[in-house]
């Protein structure tokens, strides 16, 4: 029987119950009906001890459920970071990670000469394949340079250190904390402090997505094919039926929502000609594919087609390309609610906004799916006094929403 | 370049730790796992680092354990560090903390490739009235507050009001906040009177119109603490609502009920009272799948919405 240990080597494994956790948090361990008990007393385990601040345990009748609890508001590093902060590893690797870094410190020596210099120096006997590995590794990582000198290659470390630039830079330091809560990536930053022994007090953040940090993997390399131009093949599960599917795209944009907590990549899908987005928390690998010739056709087409995107739907797949039109009309009274007209230009996106008459203002936009801007259009009840649009279903809805609102709330008292 | 690597994990950082010390006894190595570590760590690592079958970079010498190293460990920046601060040194924002100049160096000194083009990204609903951050101004009241924060010494303020007064008072700054939803970075102050403290508020970095150092230390020092209020919420099983709302208010603290039988979730939500306005303004995005339950008040303004919403749709 496996022993368990903190650590896991697989990201993926623990990228769900931490977002679950996180999100939602009424879950029983009845619930996570697709693994087995065993595995789920070991990632909750593992999440209790990584977040312990922030775990939460209560009784639903018999059963327990778990949640992480953050008032992001209030929170100077995101906890979910620490999930960054688990990989395992071998022996061999911390010790030659520590042996490699003390031995390269002002030397440049081949991979047989760092063999002999652990051994005489360290008193350890480490196989010269093992070193050999371990450095090609950190090569790639950027811990260790590897230099030509006649036949040979010596290794030495890189040197920039951290301490350096930011004693030598003022106001680096805080640009690190700063940013360390940034999406995406922001984990970088973390990593940075925690060589310096830096902790961030002072910023903090308003409106913040932390469970977006768990993309991050899935982020980079679908920038790094973005970056080369490539087609990727992605694995995802569906958010809504936990099916598993592929999909075969060119990447072209993500798409951040800094209202709702989700994130999209926006596609061009060759066989049919046309874009689609996909929740990036809903992709489990990314693999790249060829090189795009035709890479920059394509993302002129998606800048021409983003103003009718209010955020990332393209509408019903049988009318692509088909504009919706929605019309609304806002009462403000001009002497004390001037801001709602400046909240009408500021979240209009694509839309427009016009003077009708005297404390009568419109907003007009085309969208490939209006249902999209519906949720936007509500925030303005008490004021609406005209909402028309193309999409019949939408219009029908909206004179349904607020007969049911009215049910809800209306009338005397309720 | 891998983001999920043991060189950024905590076992290693813990280990760096330990052999900076050079030489620890055993409660030691225990105290700096507990303080760094995970709640169970000091149960795996400090074996590991004490035992004679273990990672072998301590050598015990009477009940001292002693670094193998010749010197303190000093690891420099991975690729991907550089790679991230130069994605960092593109982003607007950076000139708050650094000079053009003091930019160009850096980047030069890292010689690195951005981690990511920040034009991979768009964030599609964030608010198009954001703070000015290349604004001369603008850059040097940051800095001044964030120089105040650092000193904890009052610094004199005059910003503008929403009725377009103009206020001067002596403040010590607390935090500052950034919003990525507005675009905007908003400073949490304490308001002094002769080194006493009067009362604490919220000011827009964008309505400060002058800033003022000065050496005076304040008396006396509070926290902020925000007046939080408790809402009960009903989510219905329709429209995909319950794991809409569960992630757009995520990032508030909640305790959540689910009915398995109706599908229905009771969520309540803990929010600052001065942001009652923009909850009330997104739970009414959600029409008629999301009902609040209480506090009475809280629900009155939506019905009060509601009501004039019917009143406008029957004139």
């Amino acid at each position: 029987m496996a022993v368990y240990s903190e650590l896991i080597k697989n990201f993926e494994k623990i990228r769900e119950y931490v977002r679950d956790f996180y999100i939602f948090g009424f879950h029983t361990r009845e619930s996570f009906d697709a693994k087995s008990k065993r595995t789920y007393d070991n990632e909750k385990r593992r999440i209790e001890s990584w977040l312990s601040d922030h775990v939460h345990t209560s009784l639903e009748g018999h059963k327990k459920k778990v949640s992480v609890q953050v008032d992001s508001g209030n929170i100077f590093q995101n906890p979910l970071y620490q999930c960054y902060r688990s990989k395992t590893f071998t022996d061999n690797d911390i010790r030659l990670h520590f042996i490699l870094m003390d031995a390269l410190e002002d030397n440049a020596m081949s991979v047989s000469e760092i063999a002999d210099y652990v051994s005489a120096n360290y008193g350890m006997i480490i196989d010269v394949q093992i070193i050999r590995i371990k450095l090609k590794e950190y090569v790639k990582e950027g811990l260790v340079s590897e230099v030509k000198s006649g036949r040979n290659i010596l290794y030495t470390k890189t040197g920039c250190y951290t301490d350096d630039i930011v004693s030598r830079y003022k106001g680096l330091g805080d640009m690190i904390k700063f940013f360390s809560e940034e999406n995406p990536f922001g984990v970088v930053g973390s990593f940075i402090m925690d060589k310096l022994g830096a902790k961030n007090n002072i910023f903090v953040r308003k409106h913040a997505y932390m469970v977006h940090t768990l993309d991050d993997e899935i982020l980079i390399d679908i920038m790094g094919a973005m970056e080369q131009k490539k087609a990727v093949l992605l694995s995802c599960v569906s958010r809504k039926n936990d099916k598993k599917h592929e999909i075969t795209a060119v990447p072209m944009k993500i798409h951040c929502s800094v209202q709702t907590g989700r994130n999209y990549l926006i596609m061009y899908f060759t066989k049919q000609k046309r874009l689609m987005s996909v929740r990036v928390d809903s992709i489990v690998k990314v693999t790249p594919l060829d090189v795009v010739a035709d890479y920059d056709t394509y993302y002129r087409y998606y800048e021409d087609n983003r103003r009718f995107l209010w955020g990332t739907s393209f509408g019903k797949a049988r009318k692509y390309g088909q504009k919706e039109h929605i019309h609304m009309e806002i009462a403000v009274d001009e002497t004390k609610e001037m801001y709602v007209v400046k909240r009408l230009e500021r979240e209009k996106r694509s839309g427009t906004v016009a003077k009708i008459s005297n404390g009568l203002y419109s907003f007009d936009i085309d969208l490939f799916d209006a249902n999209e801007a519906f949720p936007w259009i509500k925030t303005f009840i008490g004021r609406i006094v005209a909402f028309e649009t193309t999409n019949e279903e939408l219009q029908d809805k909206f004179d349904s929403d607020i007969a049911r609102l009215y049910e809800i709330y209306g009338g005397a008292d309720k | 370049m891998k983001l999920f690597s043991e060189i950024y994990s905590t076992y290693y950082s813990i280990t760096e730790k330990i052999l900076k010390r050079h030489t620890v006894t055993k409660a030691e190595i225990a105290d700096i796992i507990r303080q760094n570590g995970f709640s169970e760590s000091v149960l795996f690592l400090e074996p590991k680092l004490t035992c004679e079958d273990g990672y072998g970079l301590l050598k015990k010498e009477d009940n001292i354990y002693r670094s193998i190293l010749k010197k303190e460990p000093h690891i420099p920046l991975t690729a991907l560090e550089k790679a991230w601060l130069c994605a960092v040194l593109s982003d607007p924002r950076s000139g708050l903390f650094l000079d053009t100049e003091q930019k160009s160096q850096l980047t030069e000194l890292l010689d690195a490739k951005k981690l990511y083009q920040r034009n991979f990204l768009t964030c599609f609903d964030q608010y198009s009235d954001g703070d000015d951050f290349h604004d001369p101004q603008y850059i040097q009241h940051f800095r001044d507050i964030l120089s105040a924060i650092h000193g904890k010494k009052l610094i004199k303020i005059s910003f503008q009001t929403r009725k377009d007064n103009r206020i001067t008072h002596y403040f010590l700054p607390t935090k500052i906040e950034y919003s990525a939803k507005n675009n905007k970075f908003r400073v949490y102050v304490n308001r002094y009177q002769k080194r006493r403290i009067v009362d604490s508020g919220i000011i827009n970095l964008s309505q400060v119109t002058l800033t003022k150092l000065t050496d005076i230390t304040p008396d006396s020092f509070l926290a902020v603490t925000d007046k939080k209020k408790q809402a009960k919420i009903k989510i219905l099983n329709e429209r995909n609502a319950v794991n809409r709302f569960m992630l757009e208010f995520a990032e508030l603290e909640k305790e959540s009920v689910f009915d398995e039988d109706s599908g229905e979730c009771m969520v309540s939500i803990k929010y600052d009272e001065q942001n009652e306005n923009e909850i009330i303004i997104r739970l009414l995005s959600f029409g008629p799948v999301v009902e609040v339950l209480s506090p009475y008040d809280f629900r009155r303004k939506i019905k009060e919405r509601v009501d004039r919403q019917l009143a406008l749709m029957k004139k």
